[in-house]
């Protein structure tokens, strides 16, 4: 391989330096060389005899040649080892596969040149002239430039060199190795004259570099492009016809050639040169003992020159240094594309090249390319300074003071949490005590944390993130627009209820009193004056009784509206739960001694009579809430100010309270029943607690995440909440949930006073101080994996502000689309679908 | 059709006339019927000029008319009705005019103590008011308090006359919140009213109570979601002459009875004189119906009803059976039936004003006409006794308003009330001999607690 390659280069330099010659003045292609050339070649042994200026010059080109081409040997190699470094990347090599292709067979005709040249000497001979030499040296001078080129990939292209071996193995054959390669490299244009030996060339088979001995029990000893055998013939034979070709005069010097399988005549000049080798002569036509002469360039440190003459201008050596060169064939590879500047693989190269390996390096930029996940490394830990060192530098060392202020300092807010201290040597450092649980931490840090990025989800359109809802006009009926006003109140109507058959409204203001209005005709029917202002009134939600119940300072009364004339009797049913029961005569069995029932009798009181009062209620503190349970028996107070036992539950038949909790962090705010189960609501600052009645225990704590809760109601079906907070947050809980809320409805801007849902209809509303009424549709489905629906429908704003108070109680008609709000602008106010 | 019509158009704006043939139903205002050209441009006061002129040579004072091509009334100028009508102008064009009902001038104040709930002004020449002073009055035509009676202990909701032969005595029914009836009579030639029996059954307010077309039964709607039938008959009309004084002296003593709260000796006393009827000719409970407004009868065998499921019902008075049941969009608080036109016009807690038509079969087809004037509740319809077109509305936006069922906008409004957050209640046609259509005046009352009759110069002059 070597060899075919040093010899493949001797071509090149040979024909390199041709070109040299070429470039020379005219003079050298005059007519009259065309005879001194061949004399030149003839007489290379006879160098002693004396010669003209210019034959010298010539022939010291001649001579020097071999140096030359060493050089040049050598400047190919560098080529060789450069590019190598350089390693092209494989897009160059594909760029270069096309002309490798056309040097192949270049080279192939040069080398196969080599072989054939050795047969023909005889033709060299031939009147070939100068000038065709030269014309032939252009040819030569663009094979240079491609063998240049391909001198440089060859190492790597296969196909050149398999050819190239072919051709070595048969000149191993011939053994001829050395010599028919000088023969012709001393004279060029022998080279060229041989052009037609390379016609013979083409049968050479292509059966590739393949051990011969594989085919040693087959006729055939390979296959052609077509793929079809090619025969052995002289193998075949047998031994008549070995017999009979000894016949032959030339059977004696007749080789078979295993490869091309034919036999080949050798000349009498390949008789003579094998005779010369097997006497240990030198190939005929070479020189072992020719004059040595020295340029004088080769010996830089010598002082004096060999000779006097300038410097021409032709041993101009235009290339310059090798480094230059080297750059300049870089440039031109870069420029004309053959060379693509890839940063990375270079750099990558040349970190290898450095041989210092970070082994930390890629730790950092560990990036998995899994487009789901996106891992952040764990942070490092930070690497010990100097204040870990066993021996401190003295500023690190902590002096009283700065001892002081580190012990007092905040455990987190230390620079560092162990103290620096001196020690004379290492194997004094103690064992350091928190080790472990340092470790420990870490490695709790190390599998624990999540340490992913979220990628955000940018989407072009925002309106996608909206749930996609009903209509509020596909929502119908919701109350839409103020109707009609009840005017009558002087002051903040506090409070308002409505009757359970929808037809009056009663309401309780600071102005100290109760009215009830005719919802129809907005007539004020009755009208009560207390002491002070109403807190809350309610009326009793079971229909077959008429009584309201209004709370106002630390007072309860019940009220049996005289709404039907005032001499009207009351329904059985009302007068049977009003009377005093008899059990309770002298010694009432109260649970709690705190709350007192009195019962309106007496003149002094004719006058509450007449207004329906009948029973009076006295408890310690304001009752700031009443609700009733829908059976209308029981009702539940909420008196803050109490503390821990303000919820109190009575028992209206009976006459009876009691204050079932005992324990409450925060003041109870508001209470209510189920519809129909029970079980009891409580609300106090933050927490809604869900109490079965029955069971007299705990069932759920729904955890708001209100500050301060104002109101709260239980939807008609009992499985939702909703509530309101102070905090102008609206909360809707789903019990079968979750205790935290299903949606959290922050509209309002200003603390939201109460809210409620509507008996029959899918419709909740919330009032708050800003002056609105926040109407929703909030289905509730049957369906328990259906999640209810919320739907904003309408937000009704015409109350006015006074003291930066707003809509104080709303509530809605139990048949109607309608709700009553009642405002600090003392009216009450209907609003319709 | 189209390019057509613009072209009819432009020619009308050329000749800008059309022929016209003018009709009328009124003896008195007729002129003559061949076809005369008028000019399109012409509204309707040009047209009651070219009437006018018509009538020149009878030297009628300039009055006002109404046209109508087609049942339909005349409100812009004519080539724009022709066009909106899609009426060929190349045709004589029948017009149908009539005197064009005004706004009554003027208005009688009758004050009462406490907001006027109800009135009802069908017998002739008289009119019977309820307030929530528990009070119900008769009044005469010209505004003149006849007489008070008292008996109800709370606020009266709805009065009705028993029309009777007997002109002279007279009677009537008032339905009250305290969950009775009561019937009185009124003798006119003494200007009393006595009571003359109490019907109590019901366990809710009274809403509404209307009498039979043959005088024979009452009914009551009530918020308690009942509909009962009284019988006329089970009450002694002669009785109450006889005792009349002792009557009175009896509410007296129930008055001192109640400050006594001593009432059953009142109840005892009273039903010596005032027969008490507990128990009703019949009754049905409305399902669902959270509670009937209205009742109203359309012949002695079928009665409707109006209820806050906004539904109304038409019942079959001897079966007391829904025979069919009417959707309206809102509560219903009052509906009229026609006897002239057989329509039913309701008033409803969405400001509109419906007419609907019961005897179509489809349900959805049954409305014909939604009257939209009104700025909030309106409380009460009436057609006029004596039209098929004519009908009036009150409503809490204090308005009384006069329609022509045959266009949507109200012929008038009156507008009469000081207060602009004043209500009106109830009102009442009141009714006269002759059955001339704009021979009428309205009674109103609202929460001015005053009654008000609106009446024209003309009728005054007639009186």
């Amino acid at each position: 391989m070597n060899k075919s390659k040093v010899t493949s280069k001797k071509v090149v330099a040979e024909t390199k330096v041709v070109n040299n010659k070429k470039s020379e003045p005219i003079a050298v292609s005059e007519p009259k060389k065309s005879v001194s050339k061949p004399t030149t070649t003839a007489t290379t042994t006879v160098s002693k005899s004396p010669v003209s200026t210019i034959t010298t010059q010539i022939l010291g080109k001649r001579t020097k040649t071999p140096v030359v081409r060493d050089e040049e040997n050598e400047d190919e190699k560098l080529d060789f080892g450069n590019i190598d470094l350089n390693n092209y990347n494989s897009e160059d090599d594909e760029d270069y596969e096309s002309e490798e292709d056309d040097e192949g067979d270049d080279e192939e005709d040069v080398e196969s040149q080599n072989g054939s040249i050795v047969y023909s000497e005889s033709e060299e001979e031939e009147e070939g002239g100068i000038n065709k030499a030269l014309l032939e040296a252009e040819e030569s001078l663009v094979e240079y430039q491609s063998e240049d080129d391909s001198g440089s990939i060859s190492s790597k292209s296969s196909s050149s060199t398999t050819t190239t071996t072919t051709t070595t193995k048969k000149t191993n054959n011939d053994e001829e190795e050395v010599a028919p390669n000088k023969q012709w490299t001393n004279d060029p244009n022998q080279f060229y004259d041989s052009d037609d030996s390379s016609e013979d060339e083409s049968l050479v088979n292509r059966i590739g570099n393949i051990p011969l001995e594989w085919y040693d029990d087959y006729d055939h000893i390979g296959y052609d492009v077509d793929g079809n055998k090619i025969m052995k013939t002289e193998s075949m034979k047998d031994s008549i016809d070995k017999y009979l070709d000894q016949q032959d005069p030339n059977f004696w010097r007749t080789v078979y050639d295993k490869v091309n399988d034919k036999k080949v005549v050798l000349s009498d000049d390949d008789m003579a040169l094998l005779k010369s080798i097997q006497n240990k002569h030198f190939i005929p036509g070479y020189d072992p003992y020719a004059d040595w002469y020295d340029s004088g360039n080769n010996h830089p440190d010598s002082i004096h020159p060999m000779h006097n003459a300038p410097v021409p201008k032709r041993s101009f050596f235009p290339n310059g240094t090798d480094e230059e060169r080297e750059i300049r064939r870089l440039t031109k590879a870069i420029r004309m594309g053959w060379i693509k500047l890839n940063k990375k693989g270079k750099k990558g190269e040349k970190d290898k090249k450095d041989g210092n390996f970070d082994l930390w390096a890629d730790e950092g930029e560990e990036k998995e390319k899994t487009k789901g996940i996106r891992r952040i490394a764990a942070p490092k830990q930070k690497l010990p300074g100097n204040v870990e060192s066993f021996n401190p530098p003295e500023e690190y060392l902590l002096n009283e003071n700065e001892l002081k202020a580190w012990h007092l300092m905040d455990p987190r807010e230390r620079p560092h949490n162990f103290i620096p201290q001196k020690y004379q040597s290492l194997r004094q450092l103690p064992i350091y005590n928190k080790l472990i649980k340092e470790r420990f931490e870490r490695c709790l840090d190390l599998y624990l944390c999540p340490r992913t990025t979220r990628v955000k989800q940018f989407t072009k359109d925002p309106t996608k993130f909206l749930p996609t809802l009903p209509k509020p006009q596909d929502l119908r009926p919701f109350p839409s627009h103020e109707e009609i006003q009840f005017l009558g109140h002087k002051a903040r109507v506090r409070s308002i209820s409505i009757s359970p058959n929808g037809q009056w409204l009663a309401s309780g203001s600071d102005d100290c009193t109760i009215k009830i209005w005719e919802v129809s005709s907005t007539r004020c029917l009755y009208s009560l004056e207390v002491e002070s202002e109403v807190q809350t009134v309610a009326w009793n939600p079971n229909p077959i009784y008429n009584i309201l119940a209004v709370g106002y300072s630390n007072k309860i009364i019940i009220i049996t509206p005289p709404l039907f004339g005032t001499q009207t009797e009351h329904s059985p049913e009302t007068e049977k739960i009003l009377t005093k029961p008899p059990t309770d005569s002298s010694t009432e069995q109260q649970q709690n001694k705190s709350v007192n029932w009195y019962q309106v009798t007496g003149a002094d009181k004719a006058k509450l009579l007449e207004k329906g009062v009948r029973i009076e209620i006295h408890h310690p503190f304001t009752v700031k809430n009443l609700t009733w349970h829908y059976k209308g028996d029981y009702f539940s107070t909420t008196s803050p100010e109490e503390g821990t036992r303000s919820v109190k539950i009575h028992h209206l038949s009976k006459r009876a309270t009691q204050s079932p909790f005992r324990k409450s962090k925060t003041p109870n705010q508001v209470t209510r029943f189920h519809p129909n189960k029970p079980i009891f609501f409580v609300a106090d600052q933050n927490i809604i607690r869900v109490y079965d009645l029955m069971k007299q225990e705990l069932i759920k704590k729904l955890i708001t995440g209100c500050r301060y809760i104002s109101s709260i109601d239980i939807h008609p079906q009992g499985d939702n909440v909703i509530m309101g907070g102070y905090d102008k947050k609206v909360c809707w809980f789903d019990l079968d949930l979750s205790v935290r809320p299903y949606k959290v409805l922050n509209y309002h801007k200003m603390a939201v006073r109460k809210v409620i849902y509507h008996p029959t209809l899918p419709l909740f509303a919330s009032c708050s101080d800003d002056l609105s009424i926040h109407v929703f549709h909030g289905m509730v489905y049957d369906d328990l994996l259906q999640n209810a629906l919320i739907v904003p429908l309408k937000i009704l704003k015409t109350h006015e502000s006074i003291n930066d108070l707003g809509v104080l109680d709303i509530v809605f008609h139990p048949k109607q689309p309608w709700i009553f709000s009642s405002g600090a602008d003392s009216t009450i106010r209907l609003y319709t679908n | 059709m189209e390019s057509e019509n613009k072209n009819n158009n432009k020619k009308v704006k050329e000749e800008s006339k059309v022929k016209v043939k003018f009709i009328t139903n009124d003896a008195n205002i007729r002129v003559t019927d061949t076809p005369i050209a008028v000019p399109v441009r012409l509204g309707r006061l040009g047209l009651s000029e070219v009437i006018h002129h018509l009538r020149e040579e009878e030297n009628e004072t300039s009055k006002p008319f109404d046209f109508l091509i087609n049942g339909k009334f005349i409100r812009t100028t004519l080539d724009k009705h022709i066009k909106n009508a899609n009426l060929s102008e190349e045709q004589i064009i029948t017009i149908e005019y009539l005197e064009a009902i005004t706004e009554p001038k003027r208005e009688k104040e009758c004050q009462h103590d406490d907001w006027v709930s109800c009135v009802d002004g069908s017998n002739f020449g008289l009119v019977v008011s309820g307030s929530y002073d528990l009070g119900v009055r008769v009044w005469g035509y010209d505004g003149e308090l006849i007489s008070t009676g008292t008996g109800h202990l709370a606020g009266v909701k709805s009065v009705c006359w028993i029309s009777d032969k007997n002109a002279d005595n007279l009677s009537f029914v008032s339905a009250s919140m305290d969950k009775t009836l009561r019937v009185w009579n009124f003798n006119k030639s003494q200007s009393e009213i006595k009571a003359l029996a109490c019907l109590k059954e019901h366990t809710g307010t009274i809403e509404s109570v209307y009498v039979s077309p043959d005088s024979s039964r009452i009914v009551s709607a009530s918020m308690d979601s009942t509909i009962k039938l009284w019988s006329i008959k089970d009450i002694p009309n002669q009785h109450a002459t006889t005792s009349s004084s002792i009557e009175k002296s009896n509410s007296k003593k129930r008055r001192l009875a109640n400050n006594t709260n001593n009432e059953t000796a009142a109840v005892d006393q009273q039903s010596e004189i005032i027969h008490n009827i507990t128990e009703s000719l019949a009754s049905v409970t409305v399902p669902n119906s959270q509670g009937v407004t209205v009742v109203n009868w359309t012949t002695q065998f079928q009665m409707l009803s109006g209820s806050m499921d906004s539904k109304i019902r038409l019942w079959d008075v001897s079966t007391l059976v829904a025979n069919d049941t009417i959707p309206t969009p809102a509560p219903l608080t009052d509906l009229d039936y026609s006897m002239e036109s057989g329509l039913i016009v309701t008033a409803h807690k969405d400001r509109i004003v419906r007419i609907w038509d019961p005897r179509s079969s489809d349900e959805t087809k049954s409305q014909t006409q939604s009257l939209i004037s009104h700025k909030t509740w309106v409380t009460s319809v009436n057609w006029n006794p004596s039209s098929k077109y004519h009908c009036c509305s009150t409503s809490h936006d204090g308005t009384v308003k006069y329609w022509d069922i045959r266009t949507k906008i109200p012929l008038y409004t009156i507008d009469t009330l000081e207060k602009s957050k004043d209500k009106v209640l109830s009102s009442s046609f009141i009714s006269n001999k002759n059955k001339n259509i704009n021979d009428y005046s309205i009674v109103s009352g609202g929460t001015d607690s005053k009654l008000r009759i609106h009446y024209n110069d003309k009728q005054e002059q007639q009186q």
